[in-house]
């Protein structure tokens, strides 16, 4: 190539760079949004961010007067535009990076319209699929005003940590996320589960039931200085649109039924001790075995057989039964066991066929293998064959361990000596 | 260059005679050409040979010659001579003796530190060598330094170096050409090869080359490198130069030549690879394990020490998303203070390293320290406090400035270093696209480059069955059956 | 252009294959499938591969009967100089287009995952000046880097497909025959122009180090390209579920958004250099290629001059489709319907002209 033609082409591409850079961001400048909740209000959404202040814990002498978030709410027409708006409010511009929650109210999430403003999400490119749906009782903008953790000042670490270690208790469904809200609504075949929270005084909605095994914030009696925000149970969606709420119990239930979710769980459980309706025992499950799901769709109705076989570990014994040395006792409570969760596994299960029409625990993907062809499958519509068919549920408990020292002392004989 | 001074012309006429036989005659010729007395170190001794009864003069620059071997073997024996008959071989008792007609030779001789001894009615003039070139003695390697090797380096005579080489390489297939290169100032430049191993076509084209210099005087290798190299503007050297006899004698065992010059203490090898330059002479001397260890840490400094400030820069401009939370937080605090963009403040710090270094090298030693302690304490401590850079600017430039030490060969070292400004440009305009870019564009041309023939990054691409595979790690030694083949050596088994 | 001293070996050679033909997991060529083939888009490579199977070995003999003449010659030799010329040209007019549409799209990729703000224009001729300049320096040099990139390549692909372990469900591959066997085998038909360039690369022939590279190179290339793409459209399947498969644009990228290592939240930007590697690589060897065609077909001696012609051009056309996720997804679709005939066809046809010519007796 000439001379004259390289400088030519060195000039022109120096002159591409000296025309700015576009994706270019500076740190300083953004506001780092890690929560956001969308509410209704008349016809559009009212959005609130939880802003983050990356200055705060940064000063060397710990000065206290650098505040650790802050919040900002507006009304705007859909997400989309909802930035723009916001930097009319926000003093930096406003990114999505940090954004792990989205808070949306129980009201907004139970209109048909609902669907249609999650999608905006998809559309956004900052948006990661793993965001978690929280449904709120109330209003995501009362329940972020309302935001004021004691321990822990950085929201970010606050979410994650909480959501993170409720999964863990089952207390919350673990595939929550944005990413199978959009997968389940678009596949169509189950139902999908978001945590459920609220920042209210008085708590989540009492269930029918044993009000024992309850943990709502009333049963438990929150005191002292703490973040007010609770982590209970789920919402149901069907076709994208909330239609139910499970409790927490119904919650664990629901986690033992699907068999598709992760195995780090640590599930604790309380059941009445056999031998003395007073106490309770409280053990802890895991589901070292994967269960068995048994799908006969070529009767009418179809059954479907599950067996779960659950390791159970016995952590308190307040009736002080002798089960190191009975194996009686331990059949007697095994059995006890079994039969309870057999109950509540049917209870919930007629639950999810009367009231929902669908089952929230990925139970279609199993079917998937009985059917060769989509069309066949499709034909047979497992959203509309569930309610119909026979459930079957059955438990098989093993005994884990006992307790880091499994033997207890014989009351009886303390007593007597009294 | 080319500093040519007009030289008179009836010097040059005289320069390419003979010398005359009369013995005045000659002397007068030689005291104008060397100015003298003007010129105080030429010694002239005149005697008579009582023998053959002819009178002589001895004709040297006392400066650069053994004045004992003058006086004891070659004045003392012609004055003592009792034989009549004698010739003048058979009574200086030195080495070599030449003889020479043309005062264009002896000129030449006496220049290079011989004593030229003139006979009445003598047409010929004997030359005695008796060079004595003060030198320095041989010291330790200052530039490329090993733990575990010899530690011996080049000096500035050339026998010196030869001997050098030689006590590794006694092999008599072991040649040391000359060829003379410049006009003025006669400079010889020794080409080393082992003839049963270089490649002729190799060989032919270095003199080739060599003969194709021009200029009036040549300084050093370090200047002849320059005139023999590819390409002189590329941003990577295709030839070694370095100052250890031990990693010259492993090049001249694969094949490789070596070029030599008095007033250099080191030797230029070539043809050689991008490895070559990579690699240190430590990397074999270190056991299997270590060596490779040592070849790693070597990766992962030469990764660093490009890319770090263009990636730093790139991530916090077009894809803070990478960065986990706490971190992008961090950074975004600190940087709230700080007046610059990232850019900026790389290119400062920079700039300031380079200019650490280069002052580092260049510091009288009595205040060296000082200068360290105080260049720390600017850019680290008070850089940081008074808000001009960002506290992680300072240690991704220091940790990228310090991986470039870890890359010994002092050419590779600049390369990488220019090469750094180009990313961190590229990653300004266009993040990550804009250095995988540059990295592609930048491993392509080491690609389409060659050292003297030899594709710049063998053995990797093109690949040479039994090359051996030397590139990022190596083999145990005792499996290493061939020589690299692409130097293309006559001989290609090593046992 | 080609001032190299040496040939390309099997190792760089394959090296191209497997970067060239493996990166179409991470643009919209499994969206494609997923479209038409729902979850049984992880049949489509296999299938495709056995159905080209015979197409490639005739290939290869033609190729290797004609050991001293390159693919130009062969097709002149063939066809005569009329219909010869002709069909080089329609092989250039295709090629052409494919990098038309294949460059528009993956700046569509980078410029809708990573530079949302930048004007396309910018990023597609800063992509096309950096393949331009490396198209430059030859085929020899082309190969060797991509040996050179291969294994930080399918590490990092590697790695992240494994960073997915866990996420999905293996029922998502059921129904396994999916939209029905029809579909599965029409499908497979009309897609197998996934692996057509194996024929484009025929033009390197001069440039090898014997005709046997060729045939050695596809031999270990192919099963690994098989294993590879139906592995990763399985995982995308696994992942994403057909219905949600079929709506992403570019699944593979849409993965890499998902996935997390610990505190390593977005590793997007981490995969990206490597992946853009490849596709400098692609775009490098398509460019190359299509100047040798132009010099054996226009008989011009050094092509290099029409390197800016070449660009420009595919950057307008490039760029005049409105808007470029729905356009050039179709286009390729079609486009891909279009050129799988073909690469079927022709190595009967080569292979038909060369038999009753009698060359395989001779040669």
């Amino acid at each position: 190539m000439g001379k004259s033609l390289q400088r030519f082409t060195l000039l022109v591409t120096t002159l591409l760079f000296l025309s700015g850079c576009w994706n270019q961001v500076e740190l300083d400048k953004i506001a780092y949004v890690v929560a956001m909740g969308i509410d209704k209000e008349d016809d559009k959404i009212r959005i609130t961010y939880l802003i983050v202040n990356p200055e705060y814990g940064t000063q060397p002498t710990g000065s206290s007067d650098v505040e650790p978030f802050a919040i900002f709410s507006f009304v705007a027409d859909d997400l989309a535009i909802a930035k723009n708006i916001a930097n009319t409010i926000v003093n930096k511009t406003v990114s999505y990076y940090i954004l792990n929650q989205v808070l949306i109210s129980e009201e907004i999430a139970q209109t048909d319209e609902f669907i249609h403003w999650l999608y905006d999400m998809t559309k956004i490119t900052e948006v990661r699929k793993d965001l978690e749906l929280i449904i709120t009782k109330e209003l995501a903008y009362d329940y972020l005003t309302k935001f004021n953790p004691a321990l822990e000042k950085r929201p970010y670490k606050l979410f994650r940590e909480m959501i993170r270690r409720n999964k863990e208790s089952a207390f919350i469904p673990s595939n929550s996320e944005l990413f199978y809200y959009l997968r389940i609504t678009e596949t169509d075949n189950d139902l999908y589960l978001a945590v459920y929270s609220t920042n209210e005084q008085d708590g989540v909605q009492k269930p029918s039931g044993d009000h024992r095994f309850h943990y709502d914030k009333e049963e438990i009696k929150v005191k002292g200085t703490t973040n007010k925000a609770q982590y209970l149970g789920s919402a149901v969606f069907k076709k994208g649109k909330m239609i139910g709420h499970l409790t927490e119990q119904e919650t664990i239930l629901s986690t033992i039924l699907n068999e598709n979710l992760r195995g780090d769980q640590n599930i604790y459980k309380s059941f009445t001790d056999p031998f003395n309706e007073q106490y309770t025992i409280t053990t802890k499950m895991d589901i070292l075995k994967k269960s068995s799901i048994n799908l006969d769709l070529d009767k009418t109705p179809s059954t479907i057989d599950v067996e779960i076989p659950l390791t159970i570990s016995v952590l308190t014994n307040h009736t002080m039964v002798d089960y190191y040395h009975d194996e009686k006792k331990r059949q007697e409570l095994k059995k006890h066991i079994e039969d309870s969760l057999q109950k509540e596994f049917t209870q919930f299960i007629k639950r999810t066929q009367e009231e929902f029409k669908g089952e929230p625990f990925g139970w279609s993907l199993d079917a998937r293998r009985h059917f060769r062809t989509n069309q066949q499958f499709e034909k047979f519509n497992w959203m509309e064959s569930y309610p119909k068919m026979d459930v079957r549920v059955k438990v098989k408990v093993k005994f884990g361990s006992f307790g880091r020292q499994a033997d207890v002392l014989d009351i009886r004989k303390v007593r007597e000596k009294e | 260059m080319k500093d040519r001074i007009v030289i008179n012309k009836s010097d040059k006429q005289n320069i390419n005679r003979p010398i005359s036989p009369q013995l005045s005659k000659s002397l007068e010729a030689f005291k104008a050409i060397y100015s003298f007395p003007t010129n105080q170190d030429i010694a002239i001794r005149e005697l008579t040979i009582s023998s053959l009864n002819k009178r002589a003069f001895l004709f040297f620059i006392k400066t650069i010659t053994d004045v004992t071997t003058i006086d004891q073997d070659i004045i003392k024996p012609l004055l003592k001579n009792k034989e009549k008959d004698a010739s003048i071989e058979q009574i200086i008792v030195t080495p070599s003796i030449k003889k020479e007609k043309l005062t264009k030779s002896i000129v030449e001789k006496i220049n290079n530190g011989n004593a030229a001894l003139f006979i009445q009615d003598d047409s010929q003039a004997y030359l005695i060598d008796c060079a004595k070139f003060k030198e320095r003695g041989i010291e330790r390697s200052e530039n490329e330094i090993v733990i575990k090797g010899p530690k011996e380096t080049f000096v500035e005579g050339v026998s010196t170096n030869i001997s050098l080489i030689r006590k590794k390489i006694k092999n008599e297939n072991l040649v040391f050409e000359t060829t003379t290169i410049s006009e003025r100032a006669h400079d010889e430049v020794f080409i080393g090869y082992v003839k049963n191993l270089a490649n002729d076509t190799l060989i032919k084209e270095v003199k080739k080359r060599l003969n194709k210099i021009d200029i009036d005087s040549l300084q050093n290798l370090a200047i002849l490198e320059q005139y023999l190299e590819d390409r002189p503007r590329s941003v990577y050297p295709t030839i070694l130069y370095t100052e250890r006899p031990d990693r010259t004698c492993t090049f001249l065992e694969r094949g490789c030549v070596v070029l030599l010059m008095n007033n250099s203490a080191d030797a230029l090898i070539l043809p050689i690879t991008f490895w070559d330059l990579f690699h240190s002479a430590e990397d074999e001397y270190l056991r299997f394990l270590n060596g490779n260890f040592t070849r790693f840490i070597r990766l992962i400094a030469f990764l660093i020490t490009v890319h770090i400030s263009a990636v730093y820069i790139a991530i916090t401009t077009f894809h803070p998303e990478m960065i986990p939370t706490d971190l992008l937080l961090a950074i975004s605090a600190t940087k709230a203070k700080v007046p610059f963009t990232p850019i900026i403040e790389i290119l400062l710090m920079e700039i300031a390293f380079e200019l650490i270094r280069e002052a580092g090298l260049r510091v009288p030693l009595p205040i060296g320290p000082t200068i360290g302690i105080v260049g720390a304490l600017i850019l680290g401590q008070a850089a940081v406090q008074a808000n001009i850079v960002s506290p992680i600017v300072v240690i991704i430039v220091a940790l990228g400035a310090l991986s470039s030490f870890v890359i010994g060969d002092i050419g590779l070292n600049f390369s990488f270093r220019i090469s750094r400004f180009i990313f961190i440009v590229l990653a300004y305009f266009f993040g990550l696209y804009g250095i995988v870019a540059v990295f592609m564009v930048l491993v392509i041309y080491l690609l389409s480059i060659t050292s003297f023939g030899v594709p710049y990054l063998s053995p990797q691409t093109p690949s040479y069955l039994g090359s051996g595979q030397d590139t990022v790690h190596r083999k145990l030694l005792t499996k290493r059956y061939y020589r690299p083949k692409y130097f293309k050596p006559k001989d290609t088994t090593r046992s | 252009m080609d001032k190299a001293n040496y040939k390309i070996g099997t190792k760089e050679f394959v090296a191209t294959m497997l970067l060239i033909i493996g990166i179409s997991v991470s643009d919209d060529t499994s969206a494609i499938l997923f479209q038409t083939m729902k979850n049984t888009a992880w049949m489509q490579p296999i299938l495709s591969a056995i159905i080209i199977i015979i197409p490639l070995i005739l290939l290869i003999k033609v190729v290797n009967v004609y050991k001293d003449k390159d693919m130009s010659e062969i097709i002149i030799h063939l066809f005569g100089k009329y219909i010869g010329s002709f069909t080089l040209f329609a092989l250039w007019v295709l090629l052409t287009i494919r990098i038309i549409i294949e460059s528009a799209i993956y700046t569509n990729i980078i410029e809708t995952m990573f530079y949302s703000k930048t004007p396309p224009i910018v990023i597609y001729i800063f992509l096309m000046v950096v393949c331009g300049y490396i198209a430059i320096k030859g085929a020899v040099h082309i190969t060797s880097i991509a040996w050179v990139v291969l294994p930080a390549i399918k590490i990092s692909f590697l790695t992240s497909l494994l960073l997915t372990i866990g996420y999905g469900n293996l029922n998502f591959l059921f129904p396994i025959l999916g939209p029905g066997e029809k579909v599965i085998m029409k499908e497979s038909f009309l897609k197998a122009s996934i692996y057509i360039d194996f024929l484009f690369l025929c033009f390197l022939l001069p440039y090898l180090k014997n005709r046997n590279v060729f045939q050695k190179a596809s031999r270990i290339a192919l099963p690994i390209l098989i294993v590879e793409l139906a592995i990763a459209f399985i995982i995308f399947l696994i992942f994403f579920d057909y219905s949600a498969a079929k709506l992403q644009n570019f699944p593979y990228h849409e993965i890499l958004r998902y996935i997390h290592v610990g505190f390593l939240t977005n590793m997007e930007s981490f995969f990206f250099p490597f992946w853009l590697m490849a596709t400098f690589v692609r775009f490098s060897i398509y460019i190359y290629i299509n100047l040798h065609i132009v010099r054996k077909v226009f008989k011009i001696e050094r092509t290099e001059f029409l390197m800016p012609g070449l660009l420009a051009l595919v950057i307008l056309i490039g760029l005049i489709p409105d808007s470029p996720s729905f356009t050039l997804f179709n286009m390729k679709l079609h486009y891909f319907n279009i050129l799988s005939p073909i690469f079927i066809v022709f190595p009967f046809l080569l292979w038909i002209v060369a038999y009753s010519k009698g060359d395989f007796k001779s040669g």
